[in-house]
């Protein structure tokens, strides 16, 4: 028997989040996109080199070439926000209120922003050392 | 087959915070699908932070990079590291699934869908083993 996509009937307040539509949404696209993006990074760190993973000069060298630098980039940016909107879906599962899923929300925001400034910060400074 | 919400969890279905995720008895195989791509989504968020943690070596020079790097191919290492792989093989062809079962596409051959998807994660992964360690 088909299985409908459908709405639970709960009222909205003991419903527990979905996280809403759009983030389901941004979800999927991101999620299109690292199929490519991680696909590109495993493959470029893993499997060009001889003998598997880059040695310094190798990665410094890579990272060195500005495609590469926007498509890792990308990468970092997409890679956050995907894993970020997991974890708050996750997290709204536990059906704290409303007060808690603002939380949770805004948490996850500062904890994704200090980890692309992080991942930025690691690009930039090895990117740097050519 | 139960229902499902549109994020693939099932209609209805009282989640009362991890221990109702992750209770596996007596579930219809999309929540096991659901459950999976949770569990694995936080392995592989963990697996992030453990990551960026390490390539701070690179920010240190050739001589700290050179000493993990030695780790690193080590083959019992290259094992563990197999499975990042497959958690990222499972999640990822999993979660094509659930965009298409999410958007009402093939819903209704969805199981069909869920043992597709962990056949073609099973037939990779032994793909890429072998390319790890150097077979093909």
């Amino acid at each position: 028997m088909a299985a409908p996509v459908q709405e639970t009937t709960r009222p909205p307040e003991t419903q527990p989040s979905r996280g809403g539509s759009l983030a389901w949404i941004f979800q999927v696209i991101s999620g299109v996109l690292l199929l490519f993006l991680l696909g590109v990074h495993i493959v470029a760190q893993h499997f060009v080199v001889k003998g598997g993973l880059r040695d310094y000069a190798q990665v410094v060298s890579y990272l060195s070439n500005p495609a590469v630098l926007a498509i890792e980039s990308l990468f970092v940016i997409v890679l956050i926000w995907h894993a970020m909107l997991g974890l708050r879906a996750v997290l709204l599962d536990f059906g704290f209120g409303r007060r808690g899923q603002a939380l949770i929300t805004w948490g996850v925001a500062v904890l994704g922003a200090v980890t692309a400034a992080y991942s930025f910060w690691l690009i930039a400074t090895i990117a740097a050392k050519t | 087959m139960s229902a499902t919400t549109r994020t693939g969890r099932p209609a209805g279905n009282p989640l009362r915070g991890a221990a109702g995720w992750a209770r596996l008895k007596g579930r219809h195989l999309g929540s096991v699908a659901f459950v999976t791509n949770r569990v694995t989504g936080l392995l592989l968020i963990a697996y992030l932070y453990l990551h960026l943690g390490v390539l701070y070596l690179l920010t240190e020079g050739p001589g700290s990079w050179a000493s993990v790097l030695h780790l690193f191919k080590n083959h019992y290492f290259l094992a563990l590291e197999s499975l990042l792989i497959l958690f990222i093989l499972v999640h990822g062809l999993n979660g094509i699934r659930l965009a298409l079962v999410g958007t009402g596409v093939g819903v209704r051959h969805q199981k069909a869908w869920f043992t597709a998807a962990m056949s073609a994660s099973a037939v990779l992964y032994l793909v890429v083993v072998l390319a790890m360690f150097g077979v093909i």
